[in-house]
C-alpha cells in the first residue's frame, strides 16, 4: 500500500515549539508592543504595514504555517488505516468548511477587512483541520464518520459555473464590460478587486468560483467505490501540501499588491489543484487497468 | 457489514486496548469497528481473524444494504 505523506510523530512537538513562539511574535507585532527593528530591510511596504517593510511578516507567516503543517501532518503514535481515514475525512471537512466560511466572509467584509480575511485564510484550513482531527480522534461520542459527497451530475454543472466565472472575470479585468447593473452606487465602500467603484461583481464571482469548485471537488464519480474514495482523499492531502509549498515560496517573493493577488488566487487554489490532481490520478489508474 | 469482534474479544477476555496492541492498531480503530463505524481493510480483517483463530466470514458478515 502506498504510504501517505506524513512526518515522524515527534514533529508534533517540534511543530508546537515553532508555532507558539511565532504566535507570540505575531501578537507582539500586531499590538505594536515591539516592532523588531533589526529585521527592517528598508525596502517597500509589506502586506500589512505599508510604510515600512521588514522581514517580520515573512518570518511570522513561515513560522505559523510551518508549525501548523508539522502538527497537522505528523503521524500519530499508532498511525493505522483507520486513523488515516479519520485524518483524510477531517481534511475534507476542513476544506469544505473553510470554503463556505470564505464565501460568507466575501459578503460581510470589505476593503481592508477583507484583506485581513484573506491573510487569515492562508492558515484557517490547517487550524480547522487540526481541531477537527483531534476532536474526531478523542471525542467520546464518536461522531458520524462519513465522506461528504454530492450527486455526480453536479460535476458538469460545477465546471460550467467555473468557466462562466472565469469568462466574467476576464471580461471585467480587460474592461470589455463592467456589469453596470451590479453597481451598488455606494462609492465609499471599496471592494477588494476594484477600489474605485463598488459593485457586487467580486462577491458574485468569488461565490460562483467557490461553489463551482466545491461541486467539482465533492461530486461523486459515476461509480464511486472505496478505491476512488481513497484516491480522492489522498489527492486532497496532496493539494493542501502543494498549496502550502507554493504559498511559502510566494510569501518570500511577492510584496504588497502582488501578494494581494496571490491571496486572491489562494482562495481557490486548494480546490483547483485538487480537481486537477484527482482527475489526473483517476485517469492514470483507469488507463493502467486495461485488461490483457 | 456486521462483525462480532466484541463477542470474540469477550471470549478471549481481552480489552480493546489489548486487542489493539496484539494486532498493531490503535484503540480507536477497534472501538470504531465494534460500533460498526469503520469497515476494516482486507489486511486488517485477516489479522483479526487469525488472532481469533477463525475464518474472516465467521467474524465479518455482509448485510442486505452492502
Amino acid at each position: 500500500m502506498h504510504q501517505p505523506l506524513l512526518l515522524h510523530h515527534r514533529f508534533k512537538a517540534i511543530g508546537l515549539a515553532v508555532l507558539i513562539p511565532s504566535f507570540i511574535c505575531w501578537l507582539i507585532w500586531t499590538f505594536d508592543v515591539y516592532d523588531f527593528p533589526f529585521l527592517k530591510t528598508g525596502r517597500g511596504g509589506g502586506i500589512l504595514d505599508q510604510r515600512n517593510h521588514s522581514l517580520v511578516e515573512e518570518l511570522i507567516f513561515t513560522g505559523l504555517a510551518a508549525g501548523l503543517l508539522m502538527i497537522a501532518f505528523s503521524r500519530e503514535k499508532i498511525e493505522d488505516e483507520y486513523i488515516m481515514t479519520l485524518r483524510l475525512q477531517s481534511l475534507q471537512w476542513a476544506v469544505l468548511v473553510n470554503s463556505l466560511l470564505l464565501v460568507l466572509a466575501t459578503w460581510i467584509f470589505y476593503g481592508e477587512d477583507f484583506l485581513k480575511v484573506m491573510i487569515y485564510n492562508m492558515l484557517t484550513v490547517l487550524i480547522i483541520f487540526v481541531i477537527r482531527f483531534q476532536y474526531m480522534l478523542y471525542s467520546k461520542k464518536s461522531p458520524k464518520r462519513t465522506i461528504f459527497s454530492l450527486p455526480p451530475r453536479l460535476k458538469k454543472i460545477g465546471l460550467l459555473i467555473v468557466i462562466a466565472c472565469i469568462i466574467a472575470y476576464v471580461v471585467q479585468i480587460f474592461e470589455i464590460y463592467d456589469f453596470p447593473f451590479l453597481e451598488t452606487g455606494n462609492s465609499m465602500e471599496s471592494s477588494f478587486l476594484n477600489n474605485l467603484n463598488y459593485n457586487w461583481i467580486d462577491e458574485i464571482l468569488t461565490t460562483g468560483m467557490t461553489v463551482g469548485l466545491i461541486f467539482m471537488t465533492f461530486a461523486r464519480e459515476k461509480s464511486e467505490d472505496e478505491f476512488i474514495v481513497s484516491i480522492r482523499l489522498r489527492s486532497l492531502q496532496a493539494a493542501v501540501l502543494l498549496n502550502y509549498g507554493l504559498l511559502f515560496l510566494m510569501n518570500w517573493f511577492f510584496f504588497e499588491g502582488d501578494f494581494v493577488n496571490i491571496l486572491i488566487y489562494n482562495m481557490f487554489t486548494v480546490l483547483i489543484i485538487f480537481v486537477i490532481w484527482f482527475n489526473i490520478t483517476l485517469r492514470k489508474t483507469s488507463s493502467s487497468l486495461i485488461p490483457e | 457489514m456486521k462483525n462480532n469482534i466484541r463477542v470474540e474479544r469477550a471470549i478471549l477476555n481481552m480489552t480493546q486496548q489489548q486487542l489493539a496492541e496484539q494486532i498493531g492498531v490503535s484503540r480507536q480503530t477497534i472501538n470504531a469497528m465494534e460500533s460498526n463505524k469503520y469497515v476494516p481493510s482486507t489486511v486488517l480483517a485477516l489479522k483479526i481473524a487469525r488472532l481469533f483463530g477463525k475464518t474472516v466470514e465467521e467474524i465479518f458478515t455482509l448485510e442486505v444494504e452492502d
